[in-house]
């Protein structure tokens, strides 16, 4: 039956799946959590391959929300909190209006939170509201600054120094292991003694 | 005049012969020739130069000192320009001097790296996501240097265009490129020498640190002992080719908490995952980031931070972020 579902949902994110099982797919997904995390993967895969990711998924939430908003009406889907907010599409809506629907739900997770993809450096989040939910598990209060990593260009250099300080003792781990390690030892620690320059 | 013309004459006709001569024997070598003899220059053989590290819209020049003698490898790259930063790298450890951040951190070496080994030695193993192809040749700081091309066969991971010396067999260019072959990194030698012995003094660091903070190794030593099957972690849809290679858990420099580190390789891009059981009070990254062509991902599980790091594109670390799922946590 899951690889039925993972089938579907690969024909849905290749925009192929006809409407009697798109019909079929919008039921299931809204009480299947693993599917939806299956079909987020399959789109991040598709728009990788398409060469139309976006680190951070702004394109992609951007998308949705443009995708939605052409869309002549939208209803409130009732009867599960984590679609609130979201609006069902009308009848006979684009089945990439339908998809764009899923990844609203999808995508906005607590612990991902589309402020990941729009804040700026180093904003944080006051710990008492922050919540950390694992996939799938019940929700787990963690005291927890949230610091966004995502600057307006990315840059490891523009972080919030703690959490650049925690990403150097990872990227000097992983130097250790790197692929180009194999080519000697240079190009490893170019990068470490390179980039921070620039603070 | 006209004995002249034609001493010049037969100088450019022997400079010529001798350089067909080299490109024939080049050819005569596959692209995994090739690299494998560069992997064992770049370790077995001492080397000193400077050289400029191209990323974005900025250029650092840097010089690279290695030793390579019956003691083992000894290296010191130093930032020639900015902070002067300075890494210095031993049998034993790596140490990091970061001036502008009043740091100075120390890890320790792999004893054992899965990777640093030569490349496969059936280059046909890397086939089904690479092309790899010589492509012409090329003069890199005053060297000769035959070009190899790996192309990337999906969206997952980049490719290289590198420059490899005749004559030892040095690194003197390396450009990582996406997969439109657009440069995402670039590193050459404008000046690099191979000295019989390199003296101590080249390797020591310019500045003692000792006004810094110093970020040494926990005590809590890696262990690669442990069995991947006993953790609670999983990683579903990792992206084609990946494999895990080595598993450990232990403590790293600067971090409290025990870490559990993950190294995925599809033979030649390596991925890290890094799960660390998160205390209260630390403040956790989440999203993206980038440094020249290393990605970051991070999110948090169940308390844990967990981070992908490596030298792919930002869609690969977050592939394999999003699949990281906590075993138990449905039961």
């Amino acid at each position: 039956m899951r690889d039925e579902i993972n089938e579907q949902l690969s024909a849905l994110t290749d925009d192929e799946l006809g409407a009697a099982e798109l019909q079929f797919l919008t039921r299931r997904l809204s009480g299947d959590d693993e599917a939806l995390d299956q079909l987020g993967r399959y789109l991040l895969i598709s728009d990788a391959i398409r060469g139309t990711f976006t680190p951070g998924q702004k394109g992609l939430v951007d998308r949705v929300s443009a995708a939605l908003a052409d869309e002549p009406a939208f209803n409130e889907r009732p009867g599960r909190n984590r679609w609130r907010g979201v609006l069902r599409p009308a009848a006979g809506m684009a089945v990439a209006a339908s998809v764009a629907m899923v990844m609203v739900s999808l995508w906005p997770r607590p612990e991902e939170g589309p402020q990941v993809a729009t804040s700026t450096v180093a904003e944080t989040a006051p710990s008492s509201d922050a919540q950390v939910v694992a996939d799938g598990a019940s929700s787990t209060p963690v005291q927890e600054e949230a610091v966004s990593a995502t600057s307006s260009d990315g840059q490891w250099q523009t972080l919030d120094p703690e959490v650049q300080r925690r990403l150097n003792t990872y990227l000097v781990n992983h130097s250790e292991h790197s692929s180009t390690g194999r080519f000697g030892g240079v190009l490893t620690y170019v990068r470490i003694a390179g980039h921070e320059g620039h603070q | 005049m006209r004995a002249t013309s034609r001493s010049l004459a037969t100088l450019c006709g022997l400079a010529f012969l001798g350089l067909v001569v080299t490109e024939a024997a080049a050819e005569q070598h596959t692209p995994a020739d090739w690299l494998q003899r560069m992997t064992s220059t770049m370790h077995h053989t001492n080397y000193a130069g400077v050289f400029v590290y191209r990323y974005g819209g900025n250029l650092e020049a840097m010089r690279i000192i290695h030793r390579s003698d019956d003691k083992g490898e000894r290296e010191r790259l130093v930032s020639l320009n900015g902070a002067a930063r300075e890494i210095i790298r031993d049998n034993d450890q790596v140490t990091c001097i970061l001036p502008d951040s009043h740091a100075v951190m120390v890890d320790r070496r792999q004893a054992s790296n899965p990777l640093t080994d030569a490349l496969p030695d059936d280059a046909s193993a890397l086939e089904p996501l690479y092309a790899m192809a010589l492509s012409g040749r090329g003069r890199v700081a005053g060297r000769m240097a035959q070009r190899v091309t790996i192309r990337p066969r999906d969206a997952f991971r980049y490719g290289y265009r590198l420059w490899i010396g005749d004559k030892e067999g040095l690194l003197l260019r390396s450009d990582l490129v996406d997969g439109d072959g657009d440069p995402v990194e670039q590193v050459m030698f404008t000046d690099v020498h191979t000295p019989g012995t390199i003296p101590d003094d080249w390797l020591k660091p310019s500045m003692p640190g000792k006004e810094f903070t110093w970020y040494r190794p926990s005590k809590d030593k890696p262990s690669d002992d442990g069995d991947v099957s006993d953790s609670r972690w999983s990683v579903d849809g990792m992206p084609k080719g990946f494999k895990l290679v080595l598993y450990q858990r232990g403590g790293m420099p600067g971090l409290k908490s025990v870490v559990e580190h993950r190294l995925y390789s599809d033979g030649l891009a390596s991925v890290s995952l890094y799960i660390e059981q998160n205390a209260n009070t630390h403040r956790s990254f989440q999203g993206h980031s980038r440094m020249g062509a290393v990605n970051a991902f991070g999110r948090v599980i169940s308390g844990h931070q967990v981070v992908v790091v490596g030298e792919v594109p930002a869609a690969t670390v977050e592939a394999i972020g999003r699949g990281v799922r906590l075993e138990d946590a449905h039961q």
